[in-house]
């Protein structure tokens, strides 16, 4: 167990509130980066971390805001100790705020360890590739970008569109195939709505997957600035079940975006410097001490495994918050407004999403043999499909060939039927590679080039009635 | 004298110290009682401004700060070769034993390991006057580096003392110079550049043996040169392409390289080398003319995007990546290997029509079978008694042992029945017979052939087509009356059992009731389960005899008539490509459709007489060969056919490409460099060695700093090149090579600095003589890293938020670079050699770190997917890339190869020029429509781009070029342009020009021997005079 401090300081006086930041009397003793405790007059307590100290003054960024912060009656009190959690096995199953305090009415967690919350970069020579697949019983994500163990594979949403229900459907639904090992789920609501916050909540309760998971959320009317803490909590949990417990831990935060703008929000109320529409030039690096706490480690039996998801304002890509995720992470998972709109569930945009290290996760052994030739088959037709569609709309269908319809009926079921699936309906990987191949057997079978012969034999659903009746 | 203070300030990384007067810039400092690693990059009065390399939180204002009085430094001396370092020089693989899987803050671990023993020869005699660089001593670090202990920089001095030969740790003294002992570590700042005695211009090329570089754009030893993006990939095939062994089993391409050791479970972009020079693995390569056995030296796995696929008139699919060479026949040149990407529908591929194989038939496995069926028991008399001799002499130990159970009475003299597992144990230690006659308690006896012979060969055809083997231990033929007659008489004469007729409705059956039967076949079908049918592997490695007897038998059932032609109906991919194994074993065309296997017109009477045993087939396909051959395939070329009579051409219908990201394997096979395999059989180039590693093998130390990039990325770098080999020497790259790793995550201001680490190191092992080249992955993160320390200090920020010291920074990493006189005896010079990747955000060339990189750097080497899809190998854009070496290499060039380098380069950069101005026009009025003199151009560019630019890595002679052949290439081609230009205004057209003989001589140049070749080379030059001198003269008489 960690240390903790028994002494503890109380400031003698406030100089200036402003924004999240309360700046202070200079103090000795005053640790950078540690926690305090700032006791309203009211009697409430609210934490803070030191963000800067000098000679001449403390900075301290408020978790809670400087809100009703009386100059005279406010004490600051140090405790001169660094922002640490406790960690405990016994988290999952427990719902937390975003500085790691039960909202569940539960009790208090018996601490197994304290854990600072920044954790420690991973030694590189350490790490293993990641390999081994996840069930998530999404098809688009199971079938066309698959996860691995250690893989860091954001969703890229818009707002307004589903990636609640999703991020909820994944919780749900999660397994390791083969099982036998441990499994868990931290999941990071960093700014979201109340309404999504009980839905979440609800939906973990009502489908029993809370007992494998730690929640932490973190609503949109707590302090921006709590935000900031609140992906570092959830994985240093998360860290501590993989490392210490042996534990296969999935996690999700959402929304990546809430985060990022509070880290902006955050660095204008310093006054840094701004970079690329007004985020602190250090966002790529910040970024990546939360997205690199995913990983395979030599020795060690767990594993992260990082879900972010982040909304991309006015749906734009390019813009710094997906731009500067997907350069530290491995893929993406992109949603689509127009399927959305067209009422398919999840509205997952096939042709965008990619997941950079599927190839090595799927095929014999580790899904089905005929996983990478159904992936490229349904791939390369959907595009065709898509293209086909745009070009109907120029010169109309009925200006199509036979082959040509056939792609665009495949591309519109493909949406329909394999895209689209039930929020509550969990399909096996099995399942999903099926449902491919009955898709693809509306293509007339010479249009099957990525996929091999002997795999067609096997699992064309032509072939399989055939063996069927023969049987 | 070190400054101690106390913490003013703290602000992330950054941290104000006061009491520090007398401090400098760039001392390293440690904060804290932690005792964090910081670096002071700014003095204000008292207070100095510090960057912690390791996270902040926790320190308080009036901590302690201690100066160390000395700059950042690298510990240099023997250890280095092989380490990983984190960007502040801890070894990570020690860190990992010391504190697990983090790399904890106030960690330390030496850089170098100081219990190991280094064994030390001295190169200096006592008494000697020394100074800085001379070399002391030396220690043979790793098989590939001599690691020379050189006397550091500041010392001068007699030596009063040096130790004898001997085993020292890096702390021990080894010599006492002046006032100085001097270990075998030395300290460097990793911010100052190391001395030198004098820094020489970079005149002397780097010398690659690649056309595009050496002569287009050279690179200087000691230059500094940039690639943007990736580099490219290999050419390879794609998984699941079986190849075929020497001893005629067919490997899946990515089984034989988990077989030599390579893992199943690679990471991303890497690739892998493994040698397997110790394991004997033998493949099947064609030699111009026949096919030989040839050994495999290394296997590679790679990743690519882009694949080829050629499908052909005799059906075959053949995948392999664009620049995958396959042989194809073309009128000119005879038979040539060209890229997959260049080939195009017509084109003919080379395909073997037969391959030699053994003579002799396999053994029965008998073991298998023991195996399959542990009850059975060994029924020879002849065996039995000798086996039963032997055991009768052996203790109970041995005994028990043998049995694989504990037995304590010896066997009986008259043994009876011995369980045929014993006796196999038995027979193979003793050299004994295999037993001949085995059985089950109630069945029948029967006999087991020694070898797969004709007979069972025709039984197995049959059971392949019509039977099965129930479990029950039944085997079960149903089909036709001939068949299931045939069968009866075959499992009589093979196995010496009687089967049981039977009849279901019009069919005919017959059933063999006995396990043991059931269990040879079984044996002998070695397990594999197919869909629907299923062919014995093992008969693929019988003789010719026996193969045609497997196929009458198969042929019974299995072939149809169709007209002249014969169907062979397969079930399944595999029995497809056996099959048409088996009928390459033979010398009988044929084509696939599917899965039927045709052979038509001469070749069916061939087959049908060959299968029913009626030729003697070597013979009968003698005489064949010079025949016409099957239709679809060609008999225009009966000519080149009658000389090389194991190969067959195969028209190429289509040609397409595939995006794709999907592992690569290949295989480097002696001498010939191609392979047989593929589902239907084929030859394929084989290609490892990767582009950048024979600009590696260039040199001798290689140095990686990989800088921000993944973790998982980083994690899979590190594993794969653990396990690279040079191809060059054999050794593992490792022997040779230092890397840095520090990933995005961990702390930025080390990132800094690990660059300036990597190029300190480099200069160390510059200074003993060596040619070291530094790869910096990727320069990009570290100019980021650069911009969040500048934006932490408040600096005013340059374009897009990066120091306006951006350039500069830039600059002082990329000159350290250089050729250089060393300091100290004996004198020698060495070179530094930066190669830096730039991975400029959405490929956009004018962003600040790109453009500041350009402005440094004095090569930059345009890598062009474009050009690697098409033909064009290496894939170096000659209009983007660029070389400032040219002019400082001139003098060597002059002086050593030609005078005339300089001017024949910049004509052939006009000519080029003017081609792409061309192509332009070309596109708009066709190229029939330009003036002669243009069209002229057009034929010299394309002359240098296919004749000269592109290069065959994997061409035994064009793989490495020497400068001096180069020139003789560019002169041919710029004189043949010159007379053309000449000829034309005579009034010859570019017509006639093209059709000149020495036209194709110059596509040939490549192949002339890299040894005496200035003969023919003039021979060629008065070729080309010799015939513009005729057509001139033609012309003029005309006129």
């Amino acid at each position: 167990m960690a240390e903790r401090s028994l002494v503890t300081r109380i400031s003698p006086r406030l100089k200036k509130a402003q924004g999240s930041l309360l700046i202070a009397e200079p103090m000795p003793g005053v640790k950078y980066g540690e926690i305090v405790e700032v006791e309203l007059a009211t009697g409430e307590t609210r934490l803070g971390q030191v963000i800067d100290v000098s000679r001449d003054a403390t900075v301290i960024q408020v978790f809670g805001g400087v809100s009703e912060i009386d100059m005279g009656e406010t004490r600051v009190r140090y405790r001169g100790e660094t922002f640490r959690i406790p960690v405990s096995i016994d988290m999952l199953g427990r719902i937390f705020d975003g500085l790691g305090r039960p909202i569940d009415g539960g009790p208090e967690i018996v601490p197994e360890d304290y854990m600072d919350i920044n954790g420690l970069p991973l030694n590189p020579a350490a790490r293993l590739p990641p390999s081994e697949f996840i069930e998530t019983g999404i098809s688009v994500i199971d079938g066309l970008n698959s996860l691995v163990r250690g893989q860091k594979l954001p969703i890229f949403s818009g707002s307004g569109l589903p990636h609640n229900r999703i991020a909820a459907q994944i919780v749900r639904q999660a397994r390791v195939r083969g099982s036998g090992e441990k499994f868990a789920i931290v999941f990071a609501a960093i700014g979201v709505s109340y309404d999504d916050a009980m839905f979440f909540i609800d939906n973990f309760r009502r489908y029993g997957a809370l007992h494998n998971t730690v929640a932490f959320i973190n609503t949109a009317d707590s302090p921006v600035i709590e935000r900031i803490a609140v992906p570092r909590v959830a994985l240093t949990v998360a860290e501590h079940l993989a490392w210490n417990h042996d534990m296969h831990v999935l996690a999700i935060l959402t929304d990546m975006t809430n985060y990022c703008e509070a880290l902006r929000e955050l660095s204008a109320a310093r006054e840094e410097v701004p970079s690329r529409r007004g985020y602190p030039g250090y966002m790529y690096t910040d970024l990546a001490t939360i997205y690199e706490r995913a990983g395979r480690v030599e020795g060690k039996k767990g594993s992260v495994t990082q879900m972010p998801i982040l909304t991309m304002p006015d749906d734009d890509i390019t813009h710094p918050i997906p731009d500067l995720t997907g350069y530290i992470t491995e893929g993406q998972l992109v949603l689509s407004r127009s399927l959305w709109n067209r009422g398919i569930y999840p509205p997952f945009d096939v042709l965008m999403s990619l997941s950079r290290l599927m190839k090595d996760g799927i095929g014999e052994g580790k899904t089905r043999e005929d996983h990478r030739g159904v992936f490229m088959q349904l791939y390369t037709a959907y595009a065709e499909g898509v293209k086909l569609r745009e070009l109907s709309v120029v010169v109309g269908v009925e200006a199509l060939s036979e082959r040509d319809r056939r792609y665009l009926e495949f591309a519109d079921r493909f949406e329909r039927e394999f895209i689209g699936q039930g929020e509550y309906e969990r399909r096996t990987i099995e399942e999903t590679l099926d449902k491919g191949w009955e898709l693809l057997a509306i293509l007339p079978e010479e249009e099957l080039k990525h996929v091999k012969m002997e795999h067609i034999k096997k699992y064309h659903p032509r072939y399989r009635r055939k063996r069927s009746e023969a049987a | 004298m070190p400054v101690n203070g106390r913490i003013r300030r703290i602000s992330g990384p950054l941290v104000v110290a006061e009491g520090m007067r007398g401090s400098r810039v760039y001392e390293v400092v440690e904060v804290g009682e932690e005792r964090l690693i910081g670096e002071i990059i700014g003095v204000e009065g008292d207070n100095a401004i510090i960057q912690v390399y390791e996270d902040t939180v926790g320190l308080k204002v009036g901590d302690p700060v201690y100066g160390t009085g000395l700059p950042l430094a690298a510990e240099l001396g023997p250890g280095l070769i092989g380490a990983i370092y984190d960007g502040i020089q801890r070894p990570l693989p020690v860190l990992q034993e010391l504190v697990g899987i983090f790399v904890a803050k106030g960690v330390r671990a030496k850089p170098l390991p100081r219990d190991k023993k280094w064994h030390f020869k001295p190169l200096a005699r006592k008494g000697d006057k020394l100074g800085p660089g001379d070399f002391l001593g030396v220690v043979e670090e790793t098989e590939s580096v001599k690691h020379y202990i050189m006397v550091p920089p500041g010392v001068h001095g007699e030596l009063h003392e040096i130790v004898g030969e001997g085993d020292y740790t890096v702390d021990d003294t080894v010599a006492v110079v002046g006032e100085h002992n001097v270990s075998m570590i030395q300290k460097w700042p990793v911010r100052k550049p190391r001395p030198y005695r004098e820094k020489m211009e970079p005149r002397e090329p780097l010398i690659t043996g690649q056309r595009v570089i050496d002569y287009f754009f050279p690179l200087a030893r000691g230059g500094k040169a940039a690639i943007p993006g990736g580099f490219g990939t290999g050419k390879c095939v794609l998984p699941g392409t079986p190849v075929l062994l020497g001893d005629w089993r067919l490997v899946p391409i990515e089984k034989l390289f988990e077989e030599a050791g390579g893992s199943r479970d690679p990471g991303l972009q890497e690739e892998t080398i493994i040698s397997v020079e110790d394991k004997d693995i033998y493949v099947y390569a064609f030699d111009g003319k026949r096919f030989v056995k040839k050994k495999v030296t290394h296997v590679y796995r790679g990743y690519t995007d882009t694949i080829v696929r050629i499908t052909t008139a005799a059906g075959r699919t053949i995948e392999v990546t664009p620049i995958h060479r396959l042989p194809v026949y073309d009128p000119v040149n005879g038979i040539v290997f060209r890229e997959a990407a260049a080939l195009a529908p017509g084109d003919k591929l080379v395909v073997p029509r037969r391959l030699p194989g053994p003579r002799i038939d396999p053994v029965f496995p008998l073991d298998k079978l023991a195996e399959l069926l542990p009850t059975a028991l060994s029924l020879d008399q002849y065996i039995n008694r000798k086996v039963a001799t032997i055991l009768r002499r052996l203790g109970p130990r041995e005994l028990s042992a043998l049995a694989g159970k504990p037995i304590t009475e010896p066997p009986p003299s008259n043994p009876g029945p011995l369980p045929l597992r014993l006796v196999l144990a038995v027979s193979s230690k003793y050299g004994l017979g295999k037993p001949g006659v085995i059985g089950l308690p109630g069945y029948p006896a029967i006999r087991v052939p020694p070898r797969i012979d004709p007979g069972l060969a025709e039984l197995l055809g049959i059971i392949s087509t019509s039977g099965r083997i129930v479990e029950s231990g039944n085997i079960v033929v149903e089909g036709a009356r001939r068949v299931v007659e045939r069968f009866l008489s075959l499992s009589s004469t093979v196995f010496g059992v009687e089967a049981r007729l039977c009849r279901r409705g019009k069919q005919w059956c017959a059933v063999i009731d006995n396990p043991a039967a059931a269990a040879a076949l079984e044996a002998v079908f070695d397990g594999e389960e197919g869909v629907e049918t299923r062919i014995p592997a093992i008969v693929l490695a019988a003789s010719a005899k026996t193969i045609a007897a497997f196929l009458r038998g198969y042929c019974l059932a299995g072939c149809r008539g169709d007209g002249d032609a014969l169907v062979i109906e397969a079930y399944g991919e595999n029995t497809v490509s056996l099959i048409s194994y088996m009928l390459v074993r033979l010398g009988v065309n044929y084509r696939v459709s599917g899965n039927r296997i045709m052979v038509e017109g001469g070749e069916t009477v061939f087959f049908k007489k060959i299968i029913s045993g009626a030729a003697a087939h070597e013979a009968y396909s003698e005489s064949l060969i010079a025949e016409a051959a099957a239709p679809g395939l060609l008999s225009a070329t009966s000519m080149l056919l009658r000389d090389t009579g194991d190969i067959v051409f195969d028209e190429i219908l289509e040609v397409s490409v595939i995006q794709e990201k999907t592992p690569v394997y290949d295989v480097t096979v002696e001498e010939h460099h191609n392979f047989v395999g593929g589902r239907i059989p084929a030859v394929y180039h084989n290609t490892v060695t990767l582009q950048q590693l024979t600009k590696w093998s260039e040199v001798d130390i290689a140095i990686y700093v990989g800088c921000g990039e993944r973790g998982n990325e980083m994690a899979d770098a590190l594993h794969s090149f653990r396990r690279l080999v040079d191809p060059r020497t054999g050794k593992y790259l490792v022997e040779r090579s230092v890397f840095i790793a520090n990933t995005s995550n961990m702390p930025v201001a080390a990132r800094e600095t690990s660059i300036f680490l990597g190029v300190t190191i480099g200069e160390y092992f510059r200074d003993m003589g060596y040619n070291v080249l530094m790869v910096a992955d990727s320069t990009s993160r570290w100019a980021e890293a650069m911009r969040e320390i500048s934006g932490r200090l408040e600096e005013l920020p340059g374009e897009e938020g990066y120091p306006a010291y951006l350039g500069s920074r830039l600059a002082s990493f990329y000159e350290r670079s250089g050729h250089v006189k060393t300091l100290g005896v004996p004198e020698r010079t060495g070179s530094l050699t930066i190669m830096g990747a730039v991975s400029p955000p959405g490929a956009d060339f004018s962003e600040p770190v790109t453009q500041a990189t350009l402005r440094i750097v004095r090569a930059l080497y345009a890598l062009d997917v474009n050009l690697a899809y098409r033909r064009h190998y290496p894939a170096i854009n000659w209009l983007t890339s660029y070389s400032l070496y040219v002019d400082l290499v001139e003098e060597w060039w002059k002086k050593h190869i030609d005078p005339e380098w300089r001017d024949n380069r910049e004509k052939a950069m006009g000519i080029l020029q003017k081609e792409a101005e061309l192509e332009e026009l070309v596109r708009l009025v066709g190229a029939e429509a330009l003036p002669e003199e243009d069209k002229l151009t057009l034929e010299a560019a394309r002359m240098i781009r296919e004749d000269f630019l592109q290069q065959n890595a994997f061409h035994e002679i064009d793989t490495y070029c020497p400068p001096r052949k180069a020139a003789l290439m560019m002169k041919a081609i710029i004189l043949f342009y010159e007379l053309g230009l000449k000829a034309i205004r005579k009034g010859v057209t570019v017509d006639q020009i093209r059709k000149l003989k020495s036209r194709v001589s110059i596509a040939r140049m490549k192949e002339i021997p890299n040894v005496d070749y200035e003969d023919q080379f003039n021979q060629l030059f008065n070729e080309i005079k010799m015939e513009f001198d005729a057509l001139i003269k033609e012309a003029e008489n005309i006129g």
